[in-house]
């Protein structure tokens, strides 16, 4: 003769619900363990999304592109041509060279300056005029010097806002001029204080031809090239065929991290650590509710006993206290589950991230939870059922 | 209403040192008697109870109730057999603590598989038979002794029992209390035939059954 499934579950009920401080103080190790599972793993999905969705674009879209003049392997560097040819791929929008030029001294002086009492140390940059776009650095004051400029080998210069806040050029009017190294060149543009480049930011840049003009000879062995959003990795596998055909594998290309790839990086590495954590956690909740209910059976022997002698088969008695384990485990799990969530929307607040969370995760970790509790509970539960019910009556 | 049979039983615990709780016991009860067990402690009163009761089985012998041999059943057997042919009230009550008059009632066919809402109706009726209705909703702590007894015997016969068995029912009540529930007993089993053994020290309760018998070291001695 057995109960009725449902009779046994409101005893298993009414059972944990008599001493409700205890069952609550049960109830903290699941509800611990599930909240930090769900937590993690939301925190860890929402943190992989939060890098798809709010990434760089300006570094998802720069290709940079060297070649390797030590080696020989091409002769004079990144040629007009080259950059032609590289502007001519789909999905570029800009591109540009720059070279550091040797000088002998970097001396530059303010042209009204004509003593030279306040010379300052400085870095040369031959950049050709595509570079500016490519690097989307914008000018506080004056214009890029253009294609015109470049061809010609005018003694025209850009100066960093750095450079230009050292040597007292605040604007460009027109008669704005430097001295470098005892040639005076017209300043035509200053970057703004924006510029990103930190290279460029206390550094004098010419175009190229002039820098051969005036400095001797330069070689292009850099390359920016700006592309459009997406278009970087089929670009970059591009460049090398377009400026070197007969040898594509002396220019090296460095290509923007491939955003699906760092996302499942986060993924892995904050998953792994804090779910190891939520299982300790949900082990040593498993412990308490094995403990608790086994002191419980101790307790409750004259209930057992009752219950054996008023019909109760062995599995009636053990079904009870397993059910009651197993309520331990699922309040837990739902009220776990409940408080992960809220954990992860406060944390994704707090980080101003959209909560990312695959919805079947708070429904299974409260069943995940239910089972723990369930099999805490299979040794009281066996225990009680193996109590001769003459024993569990004796006072 | 059943015929208890007990044949040669004896009962003992332990190996070494075997203690012999009931030796050579030869009793038979007819239905609807009203039967005292009676003893000093340490008789063997509580084993006779337990093994009429299917809580416990004899060592040697054979124990009947019409003419069905008990004493050779599987436990899952005499887990059935308790539940639907024997109620039991004890000394010590034993209601469940957290479980209203009503609910600590209901459980004498829990185990039967009675649908909630039948159990609790008619433990309702078996409280209002023990004069207990308007207490149903309380916690046995809100009861007086007697009042516990009482529900405890409402439990004991809302499987309708062949045989009642009492262990020192009015050990912890006082002689007002114990009166009431001998009275409650005797009523019941006027309402319908009951087999009943009681097993006390008190001679106020064994007077008023039908016949005594009493049990000396684990045997079956004379009438005193």
């Amino acid at each position: 003769m057995r109960a009725l499934l449902r009779d046994v579950l409101s005893e298993a009920l009414a059972g944990l619900l008599a001493r409700p401080s205890r069952a609550a103080l049960t109830t903290t190790g699941p509800l611990l363990g599930v909240a930090s599972i769900v937590a993690t793993i939301g925190i860890a999905q929402s943190a992989g999304g939060q890098i798809v969705g709010r990434f760089d674009e300006l570094v998802a879209t720069s290709v940079s592109a060297y070649l390797e003049v030590e080696a020989g392997a091409v002769e004079g560097g990144f040629s007009l041509e080259d950059l032609r040819q590289v502007g001519l791929i789909n999905g570029v929008e800009d591109v540009g060279a720059i070279a550091q030029v040797s000088t002998r001294t970097g001396r530059v002086t303010n042209f009204m300056d004509t003593l030279g009492v306040r010379p300052q140390l400085t870095d040369i940059y031959a950049v050709s005029p595509g570079y500016f776009g490519a690097s989307r650095a914008a000018l506080g004051s004056g214009l890029v010097y253009d294609e015109g400029h470049a061809a010609r080998g005018d003694a025209v210069a850009i100066l960093g806002s750095a450079l230009a806040a050292r040597l007292g050029v605040s604007a460009v009017d027109g008669r704005s001029a430097v001295f470098l190294e005892e040639r005076a060149i017209l300043v035509v543009g200053i970057l703004a204080e924006s510029t990103t480049d930190p290279r460029l930011r206390d550094a004098v840049l010419v175009p190229g031809a002039t820098a051969d003009r005036l400095f001797g000879s330069v070689t292009f062995a850099e390359l920016l090239v700006r592309t459009e959003l997406g278009a970087a990795h089929q670009v970059a596998d591009e460049i090398g065929l377009a400026t070197s055909p007969e040898n594509p594998g002396a220019v090296q290309v460095v290509v923007p991290p491939d955003p699906v790839l760092l996302r499942a990086n986060v993924e892995a590495d904050v998953s792994t650590l804090f779910l190891v954590l939520g299982g300790v956690a949900l082990l040593a909740g498993a412990i308490g509710i094995a403990n608790v209910t086994l002191v419980a059976v101790l307790e409750r022997r004259e209930e057992i006993g009752l219950r054996r002698a008023l019909g109760a088969t062995q599995s009636d008695v053990a079904s009870q206290f397993l059910l009651e384990s197993a309520l331990v485990g699922a309040i837990g799990g739902i009220l776990g589950s409940s408080v992960g969530v809220v954990l992860l929307v406060s944390v994704s607040m707090a980080r101003q991230w959209t909560p990312i969370l695959n919805p079947a995760l708070p429904l299974l970790a409260p069943l995940l939870s239910t089972v723990v509790g369930l099999v805490a509970g299979v040794y009281p539960a066996w225990k009680a059922s193996r109590l001769e019910p003459v024993d569990a009556l004796r006072r | 209403m059943a015929v208890i049979e007990l044949i040669g039983v004896s009962k003992w615990f332990g190996i070494s040192p075997r203690v012999v709780a009931l030796r050579d016991v030869s009793l038979t009860i007819a239905a609807g008697e009203y039967v005292a067990i009676v003893g000093p402690s340490g008789s063997g009163k509580s084993t006779l109870l337990n093994i009429i009761g299917c809580l416990d089985v004899p060592s040697s012998g054979s124990y009947r109730v019409d003419e069905r041999v008990v004493s050779d059943l599987s436990a899952k057997e005499r887990t059935a057999f308790r539940s639907v042919t024997v109620g039991f009230v004890f000394q010590a009550f034993h209601l469940i603590p957290h479980l209203s008059a009503l609910e600590n009632a209901s459980i004498g066919v829990l185990y039967q598989g009675v649908h909630r809402k039948r159990r609790m109706k008619e433990a309702f009726d078996v409280l209002e038979r023990v004069g207990l209705a308007g207490r149903a909703d309380f916690l046995p702590r809100q009861l007086s002794g007697g009042e516990q007894q009482r529900v405890a015997i409402a439990r004991a016969l809302l499987a309708r029992p062949a045989v009642l068995l009492c262990d020192e029912p009015t050990g912890n009540l006082d002689s007002q209390t114990s009166a009431d529930i001998l009275d409650l007993l005797d009523e019941l089993r006027a309402g319908r035939s009951m087999t009943i053994a009681v097993v006390t020290h008190d001679p106020i309760v064994s007077q008023r059954t039908s016949r005594i018998v009493h049990l000396v070291d684990g045997r079956i001695g004379g009438p005193m």
